[in-house]
């Protein structure tokens, strides 16, 4: 593929998906972390570019980069150092503050989903993204059944982290 | 809340990415690719500079010159085996790299594939720095008798035994602790949290 064509399709995969990505920082990270992360996804969205040979859709195939990328993410030490200095000289942000352009409600959905394991984040987020069992199955190489299963209990599992954060607010 | 607010909240035109930090974000990534590209040709750079310079000055050593003693295989090997040694080492770096690279390809595996490589990745990373760390090893165990060889031979006199014995194993502790570190604080680690998800990934509900 040449450049110019890697530049092209990048560009409109951004234009139509980006709101995806932001999804997946959002379910895996906060503050300077989640800043990090978005930027390995576009990294890892860029460099996955040329291996996209069209058998999936755009949106798919994006899932996939983006979700691999998310869950094998390691926190970088100069995000780290830079949070601890942070820590150390700054308040601390209320756990549930939302980011700008980022409502109550989502704030808390977002929060009660960091709360999972990493995996169980992933079904959840590509679950309400309105992806099918088969088409997450085949994200995760997992059975289609096997992804019923661990949703129907991750909803709940969900709905109660969000009855739970609703109560402690009233 | 329930089913219905979670499902309008999620869908709602506010949870998208706000399109200044996206552009923001993809300006960031062109700069730090363009970084990333310029620091590895560098380090590649200034890795085959610090080998061509010890290669030539172990050369100069053990090549024959005019008038004076000649390259035999039975007086010289060790010196033959010392100048060998870091463009193996060299070679297996860059196979490395270039293994990396190509690890990017896999983005449209499926997660549970991306593990399993990433592990097995790992994996060929740690046996690569032991590999390397041995043959650290291996120069600091020979180097007494390249001096031997090349003073025997009449090639070199007292001047090499401060870099032989100083300089050198100075140089090759530093790289050891650091390969050791990298072993430790980041291939470990990262084989840790990879072993973590793949049974996470493996967990039967």
């Amino acid at each position: 593929m040449s450049p110019a064509a890697q530049h092209a399709l990048f560009a409109a995969w951004l234009r139509d998906h980006a709101g995806l990505l932001h999804r997946v920082a959002n379910a895996f990270a906060t503050g300077a972390d989640r800043d990090d992360l978005m930027q390995e996804l576009l990294l890892a969205l860029w460099r996955a570019v040329p291996a996209f040979a069209g058998a999936s859709k755009p949106s798919t195939f994006i899932h996939r980069v983006a979700h691999n990328t998310a869950l094998t993410w390691r926190r970088g030490a100069a995000t780290y150092r830079r949070q601890l200095d942070r820590f150390a000289t700054e308040p601390l942000p209320a756990p549930d503050s939302p980011r700008p352009g980022e409502d109550e409600a989502l704030a808390a959905i977002y929060a009660a989903i960091r709360q999972l394991p990493a995996v169980d984040r992933s079904l959840l987020v590509l679950h309400l993204d309105g992806l099918g069992y088969a088409a997450i199955a085949e994200i995760h190489g997992l059975s289609e059944n096997h992804v019923g299963v661990r949703l129907t209990r991750l909803r709940q599992r969900l709905t109660q982290l969000l009855q739970e954060t609703t109560d402690e607010l009233r | 809340m329930n089913s219905a607010d979670l499902e309008r909240a999620w869908r709602s035109p506010r949870n998208s990415a706000d399109p200044a930090a996206l552009a923001t974000a993809r300006d960031q990534l062109f700069a730090d690719l363009k970084k990333r590209r310029r620091a590895r040709r560098l380090f590649l750079a200034l890795v085959l500079g610090a080998l061509t310079l010890l290669s030539v000055r172990v050369a100069l050593a053990t090549l024959p010159r005019a008038g004076g003693p000649t390259i035999a295989p039975e007086r010289d090997w060790a010196s033959l085996v010392f100048l060998a040694l870091p463009w193996i080492g060299f070679i297996m770096l860059t196979r490395q790299m270039l293994r990396h690279e190509r690890g990017h390809q896999r983005a449209g595996e499926a997660i549970g594939d991306t593990v399993r490589a990433l592990l097995d990745e790992n994996a060929t990373a740690r046996a690569g720095l032991r590999v390397t760390a041995g043959l650290h090893g291996v120069t600091l165990l020979l180097l007494p008798l390249v001096v031997a060889q090349l003073r025997a031979t009449g090639k070199a006199g007292d001047e090499i035994l401060w870099p032989a014995f100083l300089g050198w194993p100075l140089i090759a502790s530093t790289i050891l602790a650091t390969l050791w570190w990298q072993d430790r604080h980041r291939l470990l680690p990262r084989r840790r949290q990879l072993e973590a998800l793949r049974r996470e990934l493996e967990r039967a509900d």
